[in-house]
């Protein structure tokens, strides 16, 4: 599979909102971490992606047309009635799912630690999540498309559930879409990032070729004066000495020798983006 | 929609089990009594029509619909099972009158059962894709209101005839006997059409 996501030039108008000319494709075997502050629109993006939302414009290409039956969606709250039982849904999500097997389901169940017994009310926000990716999982799907999942999770669920993800996608016929404003959390499986800020893409492309182009400054006032705008994201100048994100590691090396860059995170990117002061 | 039908059956299943006990008491009171037998198929009317109501309270909590709009064939699928359910609603309906009418003395009366399995048809085929439009919350008053003339009605011409001494006040409703065929008949045609309209605000609806 080449693409298991083709999405180009989508629009998306709610008045006050906008989504505009957002374009973005997930190659077979990768995952692609939709980043971007609240707001911004990534659950637009996913929601016009599976159908929830009516796009006003652009293209999308779902599993090069199988369309939604290979998709295992995990919204950013468990969408299961609290009145029911863990195996009721499992019973009632078989006649959902083509792909169903309920093997693969008990089988989650019991590596996740999930009482088949207990009414989804009793379970835990982590454990509710892991209900939502049990059955997500439980039907073989392709392409999985997380909105917010990790989100108010505990630092280990956050490490479980990011550690399935990685065996998910050692098919190559498998992608992940996953949206998150913890970038930590994609800093550390992601293979392809894109920023979304006010419903535009500000950055995409691949994670490592990102981090390693851009450069992290900490510099005093004087230094970044003299350095070139055109280079320069956004910047921070506080009593102490200033920050600056630099949009070319290379170029700015060797125009400026002296002035040494950190590497960036992803957290860097997205807050020098939004609330640094524009050079 | 073997799955939504299901999900439909878990949600409502511990009220069916209150309402059971709660037939089995009236059928009692209805074989000892002889003039109850009205009061239960309406008692049943609202408790079906609320059902259905309560069925879209849950849906509408934990963004089941939305996450249902995403599955494949799920807007369609889900409006089927949600007509499923009123049929098999209207169906109960419709024997629960019979067997009320029989343990009043009367035997079982077709006229009865049809006049309750049709009312059952003709709220459900209003109520629901009102629900749907305007969302369950919004969309109560108007079902409220909707309920409240047809169980009224029904009721009210069942008080009226009871001082004339039958045995189950249903004379003014033997009326409409003639209509046994013709009225279910009408009301399912009617809830073809809801089906109908309310898979047209489901495929266009966002949530």
């Amino acid at each position: 599979m080449e693409y298991a996501v083709k999405i180009d030039h989508l629009v998306k108008n709610f008045g006050s909102f906008a989504l505009r000319d957002v374009s973005l494709a997930i190659p077979g075997g990768t995952i692609l971490g939709l980043i971007g502050e609240n707001g911004a629109g990534k659950s637009t993006v996913i929601k016009c992606l599976l159908g929830i939302l009516h796009p006003d414009g652009g293209d999308i290409a779902l599993l090069e047309g199988e369309g939604l039956t290979g998709v295992g969606y995990v919204p950013d709250e468990c969408p299961f009635s609290d009145q029911l039982k863990v195996k009721q849904v499992g019973a009632f999500c078989a006649g959902l799912f083509p792909g169903w097997e309920d093997s693969l389901f008990a089988h989650y169940l019991e590596k996740f630690d999930l009482p088949a017994d207990k009414k989804v009310k009793e379970l835990s926000r982590g454990m509710k999540m892991k209900l939502s990716i049990t059955v997500a999982l439980s039907h073989r799907p392709k392409l999985l498309v997380l909105d917010e999942a990790t989100s108010g999770l505990d630092p280990v669920v956050r490490d479980e559930i990011l550690d399935e993800f990685l065996t998910f996608i050692q098919d190559e016929d498998h992608a992940i879409l996953i949206s998150s404003h913890i970038t930590s959390d994609l800093e550390k499986i992601c293979d392809y990032v894109v920023y979304l800020h006010k419903g535009q893409v500000t950055i995409s492309g691949a994670k490592d070729e990102l981090l390693e182009g851009y450069g992290k400054l900490s510099c005093a006032r004087t230094d970044l004066a003299r350095i070139d705008p055109a280079l320069i994201v956004g910047k921070r100048e506080g009593d102490y000495g200033c920050q600056a994100l630099i949009n070319d590691r290379a170029v700015f090396q060797n125009a400026y020798p002296d002035l040494p860059l950190d590497p960036p995170s992803l957290e860097d990117l997205m807050i020098f983006t939004t609330r640094g002061d524009r050079a | 929609m073997k799955g939504f039908s299901r999900r439909e059956w878990y949600l409502l299943r511990p009220n069916a089990f209150f309402y059971g006990g709660f037939l089995a008491f009236f059928l009692v009171v209805c074989f000892f009594s002889q003039k109850a037998a009205s009061f239960f198929p309406v008692y049943l009317l609202a408790f079906g029509n609320s059902s259905v109501l309560a069925l879209f309270t849950y849906d509408e909590t934990n963004g089941w619909r939305a996450y249902a709009a995403a599955l494949p064939g799920g807007r369609r699928t889900m409006v089927d099972a949600r007509y499923v359910t009123g049929l098999a609603i209207a169906l109960v309906t419709a024997v629960v009158s019979a067997l009320s009418t029989a343990m009043a003395g009367d035997g079982v009366e077709l006229w009865f059962m049809s006049i309750y399995g049709s009312a059952t048809l003709l709220s459900l085929a209003i109520s629901i894709p009102i629900t749907y439009h305007f969302g369950g919350i919004r969309a109560r008053l108007a079902t409220l209101v909707l309920f409240c003339a047809l169980a009224g009605g029904i009721t009210a011409m069942a008080l009226a005839d009871s001082r004339g001494g039958l045995s189950t006040g249903l004379a003014p409703l033997e009326g409409l006997a003639p209509l046994v065929g013709s009225l279910p008949l009408g009301c399912l045609v009617l809830y073809a059409l809801s089906w109908r309209v309310s898979r047209n605000i489901m495929r266009k609806k966002e949530f």
